[in-house]
């Protein structure tokens, strides 16, 4: 690391995980200084595959933050919005009773990245966000909180006000690209919304209602995203006309199948882990304390095991 | 019978020039088709009844025919048919109606009219005498044949009313079935000509209970008066049915009430409007008996026959042909729509019954229409659920369609101001002007209808709303509104916005109504808008565009709106400005929906068993310097 050249570290620290891992499930001290590496490099792939592995395992929790904030930026880079989100999702929701910096900046991240991949973003936290980041989170993301807000709104010309206006402080946070691709994410999202309204549509329409400047850039903007395949659509150059067709899948091929089965079996796997999980919870010592404490003390119905004196600490 | 011959004589001798009908004093002549397309032979229907139905039926064929010649020959007959009984309240109506156009001879005959009144009194002391006689000696029978007596000469007399109780005392005094069946009978005679049918009902009833007196002539006659009664019920299934069960032995046995020509007519009319196919063969086309009614009245028997073998142009064109002197019979005359109605509406549905698609050009010449208002007539009949099929209005097909899962589109239109308006339908019509420090009659008329108008679905409307007898007293205060709802129901949508329109300028003065008037012209118009959209699987906009008045491009930004709402369920082709409907593949959405609940549930999962997992470790993260 010191020797300013980030690349040559990576391929040793890849088989320095492997070997201390306890299982592909722990995550070591080493995993964020790697990702780091491969940030610092360049060199994504051996990042993903890293990522690619479920984590249940943490010892440290700075490195918990540090690995998922990374990790975010690494899929960011490989345009894996949807791990990115689960990532960044985890950091933000993680129990903590302080406030700390990687959490900030995730945040402002994640609500980035949610605007891209899914194109609404909520204010609102889940149920199981610690209080302190709820309290305090939003005061430190003020300018991305109302480049939401303007997304939401559906109007480009707002959007671009917006992005004028906090120019600096999305410099400052090197998120500068991350905002250039939401202002044309907005594009897509309204194109996609127009497939649900018509059937067919001139060129010359999309560019009014999306606010494009031509129909030469309509037809550019429908073009990648038939490419990308997020829409489907055919393009009548003769008479400047797209016309969107239904999803072709029918859900009745081979692949669809196994992947289907896959799920299953994964999600199958998981429930089980969650069994265990609540098992050994039910059985932790600090939980059945805390449990106790909230139990009647002379409880003539469940005589059972746990006679609430012995667990008060 | 002599009455007949001689009136009939009499109407040779006087040669006049409103005669209409061939000649007439041959016996055959009653069994002639009566009721034709030409004008009514006001003779030979009137030969067809006796007593005091027949002077009932002139004088409304008079007040309701529409020229003078036959009005004044119906008044003429009927004046001599009075003339021959005893009513002198009806002879001076009859005289006052004639106003003298018919000569000296049909004059106010006062001679006449004293001398009869003056018999009558004679009569009617002398029965009470003989009443009272009776009553003393408590002889069962005569007392029972004295107030028949009187009954008879309270009905000769024009006095229905003291005809009827009289009858009805009678009940007391029968002995035999035979006697009860003859009260009934009475009875029931009385009630036709009051009008009072429930009366006709009961009788009915109570003299079928009496089984063996009872020959086929009077059942006959019971089930006919029966038919009568459900007839003016507007039943007209059971109508239909009693009708048909009636025996030939009817013949000319009733003609104090009824023809067998009606018979024949009112039954087949009402099978053809409300039985299905199967009961149309078996009760109407292959029943013996009713053979000879229809034989009675051909145009009635080709007329069904023509609808079993779909030959409707034809049929309705009979229908047609009837229709102008069908409205002069005066029983059947205010069903005359409604049945019509109905046969059309049956017909309609019996053509598209048996095909995927129709085409609708054919369709319209099968039915002698254009095929715009044919696609008016099915759009109404789809709406109402009565064919199952959608309308290609771009290529004028019609194709069946399995109901489908659509959603309700008017859930968020029925939230706002259902409770609002369910107050005000509900409010009786007692309220008059006895709130008017609150509300006047008409405000509740307003509100209730703009709300209802604005939030109910279809059903609703017309159960509620349309239907209502108690909020039809208030809509008569405020008659745009009745119209309002009337146009929308029926589908005149540009009437309608148009009548909203000339409306807005008041209700925003209205202190309650003018902040709710945007939201509720915003629902109606979407209402409107979704409703027409309905029964269609394409749209071509500019017709859409010129039901609304408005143009292509704003009814384009309006529809996108409301399909972005998913209150319809379409997409709009642009480029050719027609909009299609969609419906959803519940198929693949399911598959869609399957997978994204599978990979939600893994990230939820997971992060919650990474959570546990540091909860677990407890750890306190203590703040660490930035980065």
């Amino acid at each position: 690391m010191l020797l300013e050249d980030p690349m040559q570290g990576v391929a040793p620290m890849l088989t320095a995980i492997r070997k201390l891992q306890l299982s592909s499930e722990h995550l070591t001290t080493l995993h964020p200084d790697f990702l780091l590496f491969c940030l610092l490099a360049k060199c994504y792939k051996p990042g993903l595959s890293i990522l690619e592995d479920d984590i249940f395992d943490v010892d440290q929790p700075r490195d918990f933050f540090l690995y998922c904030y990374y990790g975010g930026m690494i899929c960011i880079g490989q345009k894996k919005f949807s791990k990115a989100l689960e990532l960044l999702h985890n950091v933000v929701t993680a129990p903590m009773s302080i406030l700390n910096a990687i959490v900030v900046e995730a945040y402002k991240k994640y609500i980035l990245v949610s605007l891209i991949h899914v194109g609404q973003f909520s204010i609102s936290f889940p149920k199981y966000t610690s209080s302190v980041a709820q309290r305090n989170l939003k005061n430190f993301s003020q300018p991305y909180l109302e480049l939401a807000n303007s997304y939401g709104a559906g109007k480009i010309s707002e959007l671009e006000l917006c992005v004028q206006a906090h120019n600096e402080k999305f410099e400052f946070d090197k998120n500068l690209g991350l905002v250039k691709q939401v202002v044309s994410c907005m594009y897509k999202r309204n194109i996609q919304r127009l497939t649900q309204t018509y059937l067919t549509l001139s060129l010359q329409d999309i560019a009014n209602t999306v606010q494009l400047n031509s129909a030469k850039e309509a037809e550019m903007h429908v073009l990648q995203m038939i490419q990308d395949g997020e829409i489907y659509a055919t393009i009548n150059q003769k008479d400047g006309m797209v016309r969107f067709l239904e999803d072709p899948e029918q859900y009745k091929t081979c692949e669809m199948i196994e992947r289907i089965d896959s799920s299953i079996q994964r999600i199958m796997m998981l429930s089980r882990k969650l069994t265990d999980m609540d098992e050994q919870l039910s059985c932790d010592p600090l939980y059945l304390a805390k449990a106790g404490k909230e139990r009647q003390r002379f409880d003539f119905d469940d005589f059972d095991s746990v006679p609430s004196s012995k667990f008060t600490i | 019978m002599d009455a007949e011959d001689e009136a009939t004589g009499h109407m040779i001798e006087e040669e006049e020039i409103y005669v209409n009908g061939g000649e007439d004093g041959d016996e055959s002549k009653r069994h002639r088709p009566i009721i034709s397309g030409e004008q009514l032979d006001i003779e030979a229907y009137a030969a067809l009844y006796t007593g005091r139905t027949k002077i009932s039926r002139l004088l409304f064929i008079a007040e309701k025919c529409g020229n003078a010649s036959m009005q004044l020959d119906a008044l003429r007959m009927a004046y001599d048919e009075i003339k021959k009984g005893e009513n002198t309240q009806l002879f001076r109506e009859v005289v006052a109606k004639i106003d003298g156009r018919l000569g000296p001879n049909y004059g106010p005959d006062n001679a006449w009219a004293d001398a009869v009144d003056r018999r009558a009194e004679l009569r009617k002391e002398k029965l009470e005498n003989e009443l009272n006689a009776y009553r003393t000696n408590l002889i069962k029978e005569s007392i029972r044949m004295g107030y028949n007596d009187f009954g008879d000469f309270y009905f000769a007399h024009g006095q229905l009313g003291d005809a009827f109780k009289n009858y009805v005392r009678t009940r007391d005094y029968c002995t035999t079935s035979k006697h009860i069946v003859h009260m009934c009978l009475n009875a029931i005679l009385v009630s036709i000509e009051m009008g009072q049918f429930t009366h006709v009902t009961s009788y009915v009833s109570k003299a079928e209970q009496s089984q063996d007196a009872l020959d086929s002539i009077t059942i006959a006659k019971l089930r006919c008066t029966a038919g009568l009664a459900l007839l003016e019920g507007k039943k007209y299934k059971l109508a239909a049915r009693k009708f048909l069960e009636t025996g030939p032995d009817l013949g000319n046995s009733y003609t104090e009430v009824i023809a067998p020509q009606d018979v024949a007519t009112y039954g087949g009319l009402c099978a053809l409007a409300s039985f299905d196919r199967a009961e149309l063969k078996s009760k109407v086309i292959d029943n013996i008996n009713f053979r000879n009614f229809l034989e009675l009245v051909p145009e009635i028997r080709e007329l069904i026959n023509d609808f079993y073998t779909s030959h409707y142009a034809s049929c309705l064109e009979y229908l047609g042909n009837l229709k102008a002197n069908l409205f002069l019979d005066i029983h059947l005359h205010d069903h005359v729509e409604t049945l019509y109605e109905q046969i059309r509406n049956k017909a309609l549905i019996q053509y598209t019954h048996p095909f995927v698609s129709v085409d609708l050009h054919m369709m319209a010449n099968a039915f002698n229409t254009s095929v715009s208002s044919l696609e008016k007539e099915l759009e109404a009949l789809i709406t109402n659920n009565q064919i199952q099929a959608r309308i290609d209005s771009h290529n004028k097909i019609l194709y069946a369609r399995h109901a489908d899962q659509r959603n309700a589109t008017f859930q968020r239109v029925l939230q706002t101001g259902c409770e609002f308006d369910r107050e005000f339908l509900e409010t009786g019509p007692d309220l008059g002007n006895s709130y008017t420090e609150v509300i006047a009659p008409q405000d509740v008329a307003t509100y209730g209808g703009l709300c209802a108008l604005a939030s109910f679905d279809r059903a609703e409307l017309k159960s509620k709303v349309i239907d209502n007898i108690n909020f039809r007293n208030f809509l008569e205060l405020v008659p745009e509104i009745r119209e309002l709802i009337n146009d929308f129901y029926t589908s005149h949508y540009a009437s309608c916005l148009e009548y909203l329109g000339n409306l807005k300028a008041n209700l925003l003065l209205d202190i309650h109504l003018h902040d709710h008037v945007e939201t509720l012209y915003e629902q109606i118009r979407n209402k409107a808008l979704i409703q027409y959209t309905h029964p269609f699987v394409s749209v071509d906009l500019h017709m859409m565009a010129n039901a609304f008045n408005t143009s292509v491009s704003s009814l384009e930004k309006e529809l996108e709106a409301l399909i972005t709402n998913n209150q319809i369920q379409a997409r709009i082709d642009s480029h050719n400005k027609i909009l299609y409907a969609r419906h959803a593949d519940q198929r693949n959405t399911t598959f869609q929906r399957v997978l994204q609940t599978g990979c939600e549930f893994d990230r939820e999962v997971r992060s919650m068993l990474l959570r546990a997992n540091l909860i677990k470790h407890e750890f306190n993260l203590k703040a660490s310097r930035k980065h």
